[in-house]
């Protein structure tokens, strides 16, 4: 029972998190220029727009064994294309229920939105997003390693 | 005219207002000679670690445009030169230029730093770093200058003095060290000339009674380089004597400044001493939490774009102190080491000493020498303060010569890099006819076509950014590790691969390794990937095929205490891009023919000013304004105050616009709808009186001059129903003949009503921001009446005077001699009842720290600024965003304050923000010339990254076209004939020059018919499946 504690305590984590250009990319920068530390687990894909991500990115990153997926965007308002965030939560939604079903934990995904100026937001969301996909544990999908490879056309 | 015209201009001043200009002109079709005194370019922003109240990083975002100048074909960089003296006149001047020797052949040298080793001649003071540092007589200024070239220090150099030594040249492997180099006379043809040359300040030894010469009383400048990651502690913030760090630090503001007594002391306010402090304040903290930090200040003067907001926020949320009282003395104590301040506080009425670790001397600014020797050479006087006087700007103006940045008078960042681009407008104004004579196009070299089955040969530059991401990230081990990587052609590691230097040596490497894809490990795309773009490009690859990991903002600057797991996550971030990169295809932008006529909406002095520059650039104008004629604001005033215009100068600028037949002007009239893009807008226009008449006409640009109004309070509206007309706005005396004010003996004039909301202000009607102007307008307003009344008394009650304007500090000592200025902490504690001399007026004066009551007759409100009327309509029909506030909200708040993020739509004045005349002026040139920048040549290149249909899947439902938030989907139908049959088939077709590659459009397909370029679905499903590692013997199969 200690082991498997400590175990926990150890694991680290792999989480991809999409950002977009505009709004949640310039605030993760920001954190970086103000120094805010966050936990080291995150990968951060940037997307010109969260309204760009697809609900099978997220199925993918899971079944790749992927800890957990977060996606973030500029506030509801505040898109730089207007209203791509808009589609992101209505899509996200969806695939919540999905993910639900399939049997991968709600805490191993979410959305959340973050402005440019949101730098030590963006630090606080990670490493709380971090803490609480440690207290869940590795996924109980397998990971799965990648390929450099060249789309056939 | 039969005067000759020079198609080029002389820039004087390398700094981010000469950059500006310089990068503009060149736009708008002249050649630039930029003449920088230092041996680099950059100026004082270059020294800056971080700019307010974004906190941005200062050199990261000038960077790249020193990288622009020094790339730019039509910008001849003359550095360590100066201007030796100016002949001719308007449109024909002939300047000579002492160029002085570097002793280093520019050519040859790589900036490799080898002469710098060597030298044997050390401990010169290092001018970049306000002499906290030092260096060898054979130097650089900074790692970052431009161009990165060494030079050798000839009062210093034993070679030059003595004739022995000589060991930089033995030790240059590029033979680039030249000791017969001598000063080189340079004549220059120019027809207009930009006065950009900055300013200075002290070191902290002028100040004798300030303790100047401990080691721990700085000037600003010198805490600046002390905060910075390239300073001489590498951003750590120590004492330099004992090397510890200070536990408290007290900002002295007003040193030197805003001082009539002494003659050494500068008369005005350098503006912008109150926001640095509070951001150096600010970084102080965010090193260090437990930090105390004092600002001691005159008043805070915070006069902005939500600067006030940003004050407000170093109290709430960082906890900094701020004591209202000037610091008089400054002595060690010889016990601990520390420093004693005396001062007095004003707020508590007591006079007090205080112990702090450190000091920082928030020391005048003013002028340099070079300013000086240059209204000599102009033959133009200054006046008591120092700067050129009016009359001598006029008379320069007159003749082609424009003053911009610190050089005009004080100023921040964004206020100088628009007054470059308005210098660039105004020039361009005058000599439009000769524009493009001198002018080289870039050439690229021919793209190299990348064949379908040609393999990815892809090349790697991890950046270490100084120490910035070496500090941190082991990058010789990612760089090992990358280059095992399949398609990974070849991998290595500099100091900061966004120097010019790095810019050669990426496209050494691109030629030696035949490389076809590229990716720098660095800092982040959002301002370095068009620099490293066009670099490509220069390499003959297309732009896109180009990928930049962010390592340092998102891995090594916040994981600082983790180096082994940062490095982790910068192999990871490299190798997910990785899988991206070697999908990337390339990308054509495609060209979009520009409408040579510009949308101005709103017929205010801002949009007057930018019309009339525009129609005599010979574009045609067309003008939008709600009201009845044009004029706005302004024009209803009864006087300009402290500018150089006069309403008969508004009056000839609107009949001149009358009178320009290119000139469209539409009264009474509004938008109805706008659609497009840069280039090609389509306007819709009711007008006339009955909004009968519909206008449609198309522009290329769009420039957003629609102002502020000022709001009514519903604060003692019980008290002021009884005496309705003897209650006003300050906008409404304004706009009042003397006559028609109604008789007073004693006058109120209450400012920050409604606004500047902070611990003392709450309430939902209070707005958080402070207009910037009502200090200034009270004290035109003061003058107003005591010319109607001389014997009135006035009241003035304000919180903080926030008129940090040249000649403000004098027009202020002037009037309160007439006037009592009295302070109150909150507007709720000012009660108002009505009696019959009109209004009794209570509350509690700080200072005096009792409660104060008088009669008043006349109340003068300084209700906030607000943006006009419709803006919310309008930035929702041109896609534009807005502040909290209701402000627009331009594209970079340092760097691009009168651009939007939208190509081809420009904003100036006060829908920017509220702000004096003169300044929305210069925003209405600055915004003319970016938009004439788009106009001149006739066309511009879109987007590359756009979104592409696969007809074969597309069943035609629509989702994508219903979703688009810019119409750029249309549904195609086309009749098919199959055998009996006739089908109508509906396809999606994306136009190209309207889609602003979101990618929505991609993610909503239910068929997977769309896929975004350059963010394609195989490309980011590569990034994901990469993230978990790689299965190398699975990709050697394969």
């Amino acid at each position: 029972m200690v082991k498997k504690k400590s175990q926990k305590e150890s694991f680290e984590p792999q989480i991809l998190v999409f950002c977009c250009n505009w709004c949640s990319y310039a605030g993760a920068d920001l954190a970086g220029v103000s120094r805010f530390q966050y936990p080291p687990n995150i990968r951060i894909v940037r997307v010109m727009c969260s309204g760009r991500v697809e609900p099978i990115f997220i199925l993918n990153a899971f079944k790749n064994g992927i800890d957990g997926v977060l996606i973030t965007g500029c506030h509801i308002g505040d898109c730089h294309y207007i209203s791509g965030n808009e589609y992101a939560q209505v899509r996200m939604e969806h695939l919540k229920k999905l993910l639900k079903s399939l049997g991968i934990e709600e805490d191993r995904f979410r959305l959340h939105w973050i402005s440019a100026s949101e730098g030590k937001q963006f630090a606080e969301l990670i490493t709380d997003f971090t803490d609480s996909v440690k207290r869940l544990g590795e996924s109980k999908i397998p990971k799965k390693l990648g390929l450099i490879e060249l789309e056939s056309c | 005219m039969s005067k000759k015209m020079h198609s080029s201009v002389l820039v004087v001043g390398g700094g981010i207002s000469g950059i500006q200009a310089s990068l503009d002109l060149t736009e708008l079709g002249f050649k630039v000679y930029l003449v920088e005194r230092k041996t680099t370019i950059g100026g004082t922003m270059a020294q800056l670690d971080k700019t307010f109240p974004t906190l941005d990083c200062s050199l990261c975002i000038l960077a790249p445009k020193m990288v622009e100048v020094y790339r730019n074909p039509n910008i001849e960089l003359l550095t360590y030169s100066y201007v030796k003296n100016i002949k001719g006149s308007h449109g024909d001047y002939t300047v000579k230029v002492i160029k002085k020797p570097r002793y280093v052949d520019s050519s040859r040298c790589k900036g490799c730093g080898d002469c710098s080793t060597i030298c044997p001649v050390r401990g010169l003071p290092s001018e970049f770093n306000a002499h906290l540092s030092t260096h060898a007589a054979a130097h650089i200024s900074f790692p970052s200058s431009v161009p990165p070239i060494y030079h050798i220090d000839d009062s210093k150099c034993l070679y030059l003095n003595y004739g022995i030594c000589g060991l930089c040249a033995k030790n240059c492997s590029a033979d680039a060290i030249d000791f017969t180099q001598k000063p080189e006379n340079i004549e220059l043809n120019v027809g207009a000339i930009i006065i950009a040359t900055g300013y200075e300040q002290e070191y902290p030894e002028f100040y004798e009674k300030l303790e100047g010469s401990n080691p721990n009383v700085l000037s600003s400048m010198q805490f600046e380089r002390l905060l910075s990651a390239n300073g001489p502690t590498g951003g750590e913030l120590m004492r330099l004597d004992d090397k510890k760090h200070p536990h408290s630090i007290a900002f002295l503001q007003c040193v030197g400044s805003r001082d009539f007594h002494h003659p050494e002391c500068k008369k005005y306010c350098s503006s912008i001493c109150c926001m640095s402090s509070a951001k150096q304040a600010i970084i102080t903290k965010e090193h260090s939490p437990d930090t105390e930090c004092f600002i001691f200040n005159t008043e805070i003067r915070a006069k902005g774009k939500n600067f006030y907001e940003f004050i407000v926020k170093s109290k709430e949320e960082y906890g900094v102190n701020y004591v209202n009282g000037r610091v008089s003395m400054v002595k060690e104590n010889p016990d601990n080491g520390k420093l004693i301040l005396y001062y007095e506080d004003i707020n508590r009425g007591v006079v007090e000493t205080k112990e702090v670790d450190m000091a920082v001397l928030a020391s005048a600014l003013f002028p340099n020498k070079a300013y000086y020797q240059f209204l000599d050479c102009l033959d133009v006087g200054h006046n008591e303060l120092g700067y050129v006087n009016d009359e001598g700007i006029a008379a320069c103006e007159e003749g082609y010569i424009y003053f911009t940045g610190y050089s005009r008078k004080p100023k921040d960042i964004p206020t100088a890099v628009a007054e470059g681009s308005a210098c660039a407008a105004r020039i361009s104004e005058k000599l439009y006819p000769v524009r493009f004579q001198n002018i080289k196009e870039i050439e690229y070299p021919p793209e190299k076509p990348i064949m379908v089955d040609e393999d990815p040969r892809v090349g790697v530059l991890v950046c270490q950014c100084g120490i910035n991401i070496a500090g941190t990230v082991d990058t010789a081990d990612v760089v090992d590790y990358i280059a095992s990587l399949p398609y990974v052609a070849h991998a290595e590691e500099n100091m900061y691969s966004c120097s010019s230097d790095s810019q050669e040596q990426i496209k050494e490497m691109i030629k030696e390794h035949n490389l076809n894809r590229f990716i720098v490990a660095s800092c982040t795309p959002r301002t370095h990937e068009p620099l490293f773009q066009n670099t490509l490009r220069e390499a003959g690859l297309n732009p896109f095929l180009f990928e930049l990991v962010n390592i340092r903002d998102q891995d090594s600057w916040v994981h600082q205490n983790e180096p082994e797991k940062a490095t982790q996550k910068a192999k990871d971030l490299i190798r997910m891009y990785l899988g991206k990169v070697v999908n990337l295809r390339p990308l054509k932008k495609i060209k979009v023919p520009v409408e040579q006529a510009c949308l101005v909406i709103g017929g205010g002095i801002t949009g007057i000013v930018s019309a009339h520059n525009l129609a005599n650039q010979g574009f045609d104008v067309y003008i939008v304004e709600k009201k009845a004629s044009l004029g706005g604001n302004a024009i209803d005033f009864i006087d300009l105050y402290d500018i150089s215009l006069h309403k008969r100068d508004i009056l000839n600028y609107i009949n001149d616009l009358k009178n320009n037949p290119n000139v469209h002007i539409l009264t009474n009239s509004t938008i109805q709808d706008i659609y497009g893009f840069v280039g090609n807008y389509k306007v819709k226009v009711q007008s006339g009186d009955d909004n009968r008449n519909i206008e449609d006409f198309k522009v290329g640009t769009i420039i957003v001059a629609t102002g502020t109004y000022q709001s009514q309070t519903e604060r003692w509206k019980d008290a002021f129903e009884k005496h309705s007309n003897r209650v006003m706005t300050q906008n409404e005396l304004e706009n009042l003949e003397d006559t028609e004010i109604p008789g007073f003996n004693d006058a109120t004039i209450i400012l920050c009503v409604d606004q500047r909301a902070d611990e003392f202000n709450q309430g939902d009607s209070v707005k958080t921001y402070c207009s910037n102007i009502c200090c200034k307008v009270a004290l035109k307003n003061i003058e107003k009446l005591l010319a109607v009344n001389p014997n009135a008394h006035i009241h003035v009650l304000y919180r903080e005077l926030q008129f940090s304007d040249l000649n403000a500090e004098t027009l202020w000592r002037e009037l309160r001699r007439k006037v009592s200025f009295e302070r109150y902490r909150s507007i709720d504690e000012i009660l108002i009842n009505s009696n019959k001399k009109h209004f009794h007026i209570k509350y509690n004066n700080i200072g005096a720290e009792c409660e104060v009551e008088f009669n008043s007759d006349l109340i003068i409100l300084a209700t906030p600024a607000m943006p006009s009327r419709g803006t919310a309509e309008l930035s929702k029909m041109l896609k534009v965003p807005t502040t909290k506030d209701g402000f627009f909200l331009e594209a970079h708040v340092k760097l691009r304050p009168i651009d939007f993020a939208t190509d081809g739509i420009f904003l100036c004045g006060g829908a920017h923000w509220p702000k004096w005349i003169d300044e929305s002026i210069t925003q209405a040139y600055g915004a003319a010339g970016r938009a004439a920048m788009l106009m001149v040549k006739g066309e511009v290149e879109t987007e590359g990254i756009t979104s592409q249909v696969t007809p074969e899947k597309c069943i035609g439902c629509g989702r994508c076209a219903e979703i688009c938030p810019y119409n750029a989907i249309e549904m195609v139908e086309t009749i098919k004939q199959m055998g009996l049959y006739t089908i109508t088939e509906k396809k999606a077709h994306i136009i190209d020059a309207v889609c602003k590659g979101c990618g929505a459009c991609a993610a909503e397909c239910p068929l997977g018919a769309i896929d975004q370029k350059h963010f394609s679905k195989f490309q980011i499903k590569k990034q994901i499946d990469l993230l978990t590692g790689i299965d190398l013997k699975a990709c050697q199969k394969g």
